[in-house]
């Protein structure tokens, strides 16, 4: 198995009037070639900062330490034309709120289209401006925009050509986040990321999205942020745990969801276990709020397992089995990256 | 189906493309009918810059195109020469019975029209009686000419009472060609191409609206030679400072307006610039008066105008508004360039304590001590009626601070023109701020007495002074021919200006006419202003030409 | 488009709208010469027709419909501007609809270019102020625009023409054209003299929209789809000029319309400057001599191009916002 993104100790701040926010802590990530990793943990972990970092997107936000390597280059090293050339052709997000990532202003074809024309023809403004253009004859086109729908079961949904001509306030929800995703496939990316691909769909759409996914996910690299334990348990082979800004967990995932070892894991995938995936569970107590963090473990103001070294010294990533965990719970006297 | 997405993505370059349509059309849009004319090398074109509002080549309805042909395209009978004297012009000759009730014009021979027709003396008979007849401000001829006769090169003109400013009124007048103007009923309206044929030095090659300009060329066959300028081109502005910057850059080569003044406050800056000569010479008008309501009180005493004519601070008017080019006028009105001028008449004087004394002298006093003098009981606040241009803006607040400054309060009303003039008719006011112009001064029986005679009225006059005497001398003035007869009355006019006093001159001064260096020879035109005028036409010269 | 045709009610609403403005106009056009001091029927015929004898001012009075009681004078005027009678100018010695003609287009020919350069030049310099913020070319523009905007016109004008006409002697001074010229020539010789008035126009045009433009890409910065746009791999400029540009166009266009008569009045002063013969001299110089009938008719026009304007901005924000329709 050929690793396709390694993250390595990946630090992410924002300067806010109120403080610096840690939003992503010393980050360490691995997703194998046409794997699938699901990504859990709470609002307000770092989940999406992760995803848009691995972009370069996180503005305002500044990666501050560590290497994201994709194919073997460390993103974080290269310029900004040739970090343009990775987005949407070597990685493609599917954003979180499919209500306001598309363009109100242009039709679903003109976005598709783009995409298209990204792919072809690199992302300058000349280029995709629809002026300077050539060479993509509109049957070309709708041919390739058809397969791709059809792969999405859109196909005999909706008619394609009249699909096209709308305008994104006059789509559904479920369609919607279809055509997000047909635009981020139309740009052959090596590696999709899914932000929350199925939360804010009503139950028809999500169990669609969710067999697209689910077909998805036998030909490519995905990475999927989820809530729904059905999308996770369905699709990925392997999970992580966010708490805090931090993975603290990861392994298979059967056997993190069989056997969670992280005290925060079991208690989040108990929560979810009784949610359908719609209404979001707490773990109970605060969120951790990622600007003033408490000394040590920063689970341990709610860990129900807590140690007095909890609170005085912040637990190392273990390997436990075919897992990694990171929780004092675990130490072997020896700490392990 | 295809159609759609195609549409939407050759959207922008419809819009670009629309963009593009739009802004062309916009340039293009007023670019219906414009005129065109040929170069030719050695010719000598003289550039003249004007900032009057000409709107048709009409010069029966359009007042400023009408002064322009006077001097271009259309010859008058007689002109006014540069020493104030009548001179041969299409009539080289005339005579004035001695009754001043028959006028003869001997009418020159070999004059052409522009169009090749030759002007005859029955094309001279047609234009007076077509002007009596049809032309709004000829009425006054109706009045005076009963009729006209032609007698071989002669044309005879009978009145029907003596009228002695005849051949002054008749420097003004025009004749135009029969064959083209004896079908037109309403001159006003006739829009013929050819209504600007003239017998003039100039032909009006074009005008051309938008752009502001008209193109004269010289008319080869005139009766008195081709003018030494082959091409004359006028130049509209909208304002004087563009106007001055043409000049100093040499767009234009001088600048004319009809018994305008130029701005004194850009001559620094012109002689600066070093390219510029100026011309100069006495204002026949007055550029700023005083004017009094004889039917208010207490302007209608005799000793209170006097008292006011002693208390205004002339050499400051003359060096602070009107930068030294001003000098103090005398009692008499009219200035010294004047034929007749009454030079026994005294300067104006400014004497604050005999216009103290002389309105002590009336029983106003300011017995409240608050600085204002009373008259029967009542404070003295004259209202002073002024026409809000930037001079007399300037003008009547020194006025306003020396007649306060003995005790009469002055109360300024500065209104716009048209209102100017309707307050001024319904008499609304103690006293007025007017202007003469040089023609105005010559008008009615001349020395300024048409904006004094009661019985006159119009646009600028006061008609305020209708003492018998007064009138009198005006009828004798207007009835008699007679040269001798006409400096008698003319002394005699001044002398009843200093006597009753309707108006004083505030200011007489020397008019400044820039042009450009290398242009020599110019004769300096009294009534139309400047160096631009027909007599210029063949004395002018440029340098290297 | 498709099924989003504009119901016919809010059009005939509109339309209602339009035809009670026009008709406030054209009867205060009305009251006008009448209100004014002095008498309306000089106010109407001008001085010199006044001044003449009693039958001459009779057969005038009659000729422009200044006879007869009031409410037939006010219908008879109503049926006449809608005929397109719109009186006599004794000022320009034509009739008024062909004076207004022959100034409308001038004035139109630099306030059209202007608006639509001005957007443009505001759209571009107001988006990269807005990409780029608080960075020193931010505040190059925003400090270059805001002086611009808080210079009045007219002074500007002729600050311009003194400097570029004068001192440097690269343009004209004033005017549109030389007057010599056919053809091609004539066209390169106007766009040679629209240069500085036009070029000030839109200039001041584009300070105003400059800040509109920049606030508006600010806020749109923010939004998820300027996100999605980057993450598809468009460059800085596209994502910029298509997709935040496009969506702060809708502001843009609304502001235009509340300025036209800004803007119109605006061009009507710098035109005096530049003697450009276009509505603004016409007006001013009708305004000078009283002529009634000019102003009356200028007064209409200008609240027609008022609701054209109107009209084009509501058609184009529609078109530019598919969520309105
Ligand atoms: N633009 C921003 N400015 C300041 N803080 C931010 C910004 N974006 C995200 N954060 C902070 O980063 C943390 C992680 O946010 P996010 O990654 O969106 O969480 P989630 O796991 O729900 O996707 C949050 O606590 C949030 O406050
Ligand atoms: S390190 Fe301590 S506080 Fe943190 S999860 Fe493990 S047991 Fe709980
Ligand atoms: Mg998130």
């Amino acid at each position: 198995m050929k690793e396709l993104l390694k993250v390595t100790g990946l630090n992410v701040v924002f300067d806010t009037p109120a403080g610096r926010v840690h939003a992503n802590r010393g980050i360490n990530l691995m997703v194998n070639e046409n794997e699938t990793l699901g990504l859990m943990g709470e609002s307000g972990c770092g989940k999406t900062v992760l995803f848009l970092s691995l972009l370069r997107l996180q503005q305002p936000g500044r990666i501050v330490s560590g290497s994201i390597v994709f194919d073997g280059r460390d993103l974080t090293k290269l310029t900004t034309s040739e970090m343009q050339q990775v987005r949407g052709r070597q990685i493609a997000l599917v954003p979180q709120d499919h209500s306001t990532a598309l363009n109100p202003a242009f039709t679903v074809g003109q976005q598709l289209n783009e995409a298209l024309l990204v792919r072809d023809n690199g992302g300058g403004l000349w280029k995709t401006s629809l002026i300077g253009c050539s060479g993509r004859g509109s049957q070309a086109f709708q041919e390739e925009v058809k397969a791709v729908l059809g792969e999405l079961a859109l196909g005999d949904l909706v008619d394609t050509g009249r699909l096209l001509g709308r305008y994104p306030h006059q789509l559904s929800g479920g369609i919607r986040q279809r055509v997000l995703i047909a635009m981020a496939l139309l740009g052959h990316p090596r590696m999709l990321i899914a932000d929350e691909p199925t939360t804010a769909l009503d139950r028809a759409s999500r169990v669609q999205t969710l067999e697209v996914l689910n077909r998805l996910c036998e030909r490519m690299t995905m990475l999927i942020i989820s809530h729904d334990l059905d999308a996770i348990r369905t699709t990925c082979e392997r999970v992580a745990v966010m708490y805090g800004g931090r993975i603290i967990e990861t392994g298979p995932m059967l056997s993190v969801f069989r056997n969670p070892r992280h005290p925060y894991t079991r208690l989040f995938l108990s929560c979810q276990k009784f949610s359908r995936g719609d209404v979001l569970p707490e773990v109970t107590g605060d969120v951790l709020n990622l600007i003033d963090f408490p000394l040590g473990c920063s689970f341990h103001p709610r860990c129900p397992r807590a140690m007095p070294v909890c609170s005085e010294l912040e637990p190392a990533e273990v390997h436990v089995d075919d897992t990694m965990v990171a929780c004092h719970l675990y130490a072997t006297g020896e700490t392990t990256c | 189906m295809s159609k759609r997405v195609s549409v939407g993505r050759r959207l922008p370059t419809l819009i670009i493309g629309l963009i593009l349509a739009i802004l062309l059309a916009a340039s293009v849009l007023p670019l219906a009918g414009c005129g065109g004319s040929e170069e030719s090398g050695e010719d000598v074109v003289l550039k003249v810059g004007s900032t009057k509002s000409y709107k048709t080549t009409n010069k029966f309805s359009d007042y400023w195109y009408g002064i322009l042909s006077g001097m271009t395209t259309h010859d008058s009978l007689i002109k006014l020469g540069t020493d104030m004297k009548p001179v041969p012009w299409l009539a080289t000759a005339w005579e004035v019975s001695a009754d001043s009730q028959q006028f003869t014009f001997t009418i020159a021979e070999d004059v052409k029209w522009h169009d090749g027709t030759p002007l005859t003396p029955e094309d001279v008979r047609f234009s007076i009686e077509y002007h009596r007849d049809k032309v709004a401000n000829s009425a006054w001829m109706k009045d005076v000419i009963d009729n006209v006769q032609v007698d071989g090169q002669d044309v005879i003109l009978n009145l029907k009472k003596p009228y002695g400013n005849l051949l002054t009124e008749f420097m003004t007048y025009q004749p135009i060609p029969k064959h083209i103007w004896e079908n037109v009923d309403d001159p006003n309206t006739y829009d013929g191409e050819d209504r600007i044929v003239g017998s003039g030095p100039y032909k009006l090659e074009s005008w051309d609206e938008t752009a502001g300009k008209f193109t004269f060329v010289a008319n080869e066959d005139y009766f008195q030679g081709k003018p030494n300028v082959d091409k004359l081109v006028v130049e509209v502005f909208k304002n004087m400072d563009a106007l001055v910057m043409a000049l100093s850059t040499g767009d234009i080569d001088t600048w004319w307006d009809y018994s305008g003044e130029f701005p004194y406050t850009h001559v620094p800056a012109l002689i600066k610039s070093g390219d510029i000569e100026f011309a100069s010479a006495t204002f026949l008008g007055v550029p700023a008066a005083l004017g009094f309501n004889f039917d208010r009180s207490p302007t209608d005493q005799l000793a209170f105008r006097q008292a006011v004519a002693k208390a205004i601070n002339y050499t400051e008017i003359a060096s602070l508004v009107f930068y030294s080019y001003g000098t103090v006028p005398t009692y008499g009105f009219v200035p010294s360039t004047h034929p007749n001028f009454n030079d026994s008449i005294p300067s104006l004087e400014y004497d604050t304590a005999a216009a103290a004394s002389l309105l002590d002298s009336l029983g106003m006093t300011d017995s409240d001590s608050n600085g204002t003098r009373e008259s029967g009981g009542q404070e003295i606040v004259l209202d002073l009626l002024v026409q809000n241009t930037a001079t007399n803006i300037r003008c009547s607040e020194l006025v306003k601070q020396y007649l306060e400054a003995v005790g009469i309060g002055i109360h300024i009303v500065s209104v716009d023109s048209s209102t100017w003039v309707a307050k001024k008719d319904a008499m609304e006011y103690d006293m007025v701020f007017f202007r003469a112009t040089p023609w105005g001064t010559l008008m009615h029986a001349g020395e300024g007495s048409g904006y004094f005679d009661s019985r006159r009225t119009g646009q600028g006059v006061l008609h305020n002074l209708s003492i018998q005497e007064y009138l009198d001398a005006c009828d004798a003035r207007l009835n008699t021919g007679n040269a001798d007869e006409q400096r008698v009355l003319d002394l005699q006019l001044q002398d009843l200006h200093e006597e009753y006093l309707p108006g004083l001159a505030l200011v007489w001064i020397e008019s400044v006419y820039p042009y450009r260096e290398g242009w020599n020879g110019w004769v300096i035109d009294h009534i139309y202003g400047g160096v631009v005028n027909s007599f210029s036409w063949s004395t002018v010269t440029k340098a290297g030409n | 488009m498709e099924r989003h045709q504009h119901p016919a009610a809010a059009v005939a609403s509109k339309a209602v709208r339009y035809l009670i403005v026009l008709f406030v106009i054209i009867s205060l056009n009305f009251l006008l010469p009448r209100l004014m001091p002095g008498d309306p029927v000089m106010n109407v015929l001008g001085e010199e027709a006044y001044y003449g004898s009693p039958e001459v001012l009779e057969e005038l009075k009659a000729e422009w419909g200044l006879d007869g009681p009031l409410y037939v004078q006010y219908f008879r005027y109503l049926g006449n501007y809608l005929k397109g009678d719109w009186g006599h100018s004794f000022l320009c010695m034509r009739p008024v609809s062909e004076a207004i003609g022959l100034h409308l287009r001038w004035t139109l020919a630099l306030v059209l270019p202007a608006i639509i350069l001005g957007a443009l030049l505001a759209a571009i310099a107001g988006a990269l102020a807005a990409w780029y913020r608080k960075s020193k070319l931010d505040i190059g523009f925003s400090a270059t625009f805001l002086s611009f905007y808080s210079m009045p016109h007219y002074w500007l004008a002729m600050v311009l023409l003194f400097v570029f006409g004068f001192l440097l002697g690269w343009f004209p001074l004033g005017k549109v054209t030389s007057g010599d010229t056919t053809g091609l020539a004539y066209v390169v010789d106007v766009g040679w003299h629209m240069v500085l008035p036009l070029g000030l126009l839109t200039v001041s045009k584009a300070a105003y929209d400059f800040l509109v433009v920049r606030n508006s890409v600010i806020s749109i910065y923010g939004e998820d789809y300027v996100l999605m746009a980057q993450a598809k791999g468009l460059s800085q400029m596209a994502v910029l000029f298509k997709h935040a540009v496009r969506n702060a166009l809708a502001p843009l266009v609304t502001v235009t319309a509340i300025q036209f008569g800004a803007i119109l009045s605006g061009t009507l002063m710098i035109e005096i400057v530049f003697s450009w013969p276009g509505m603004g001299t016409m007006i001013y110089e009708a305004i000078g001599a009283r002529d009634y009938p000019v102003l009356q008719g200028a007064f209409f026009i200008i609240a027609v191009c008022m609701l054209v304007a109107n009209f084009i901005a509501d058609m184009v924000y529609v078109w530019l916002d598919p969520r309105t329709r």
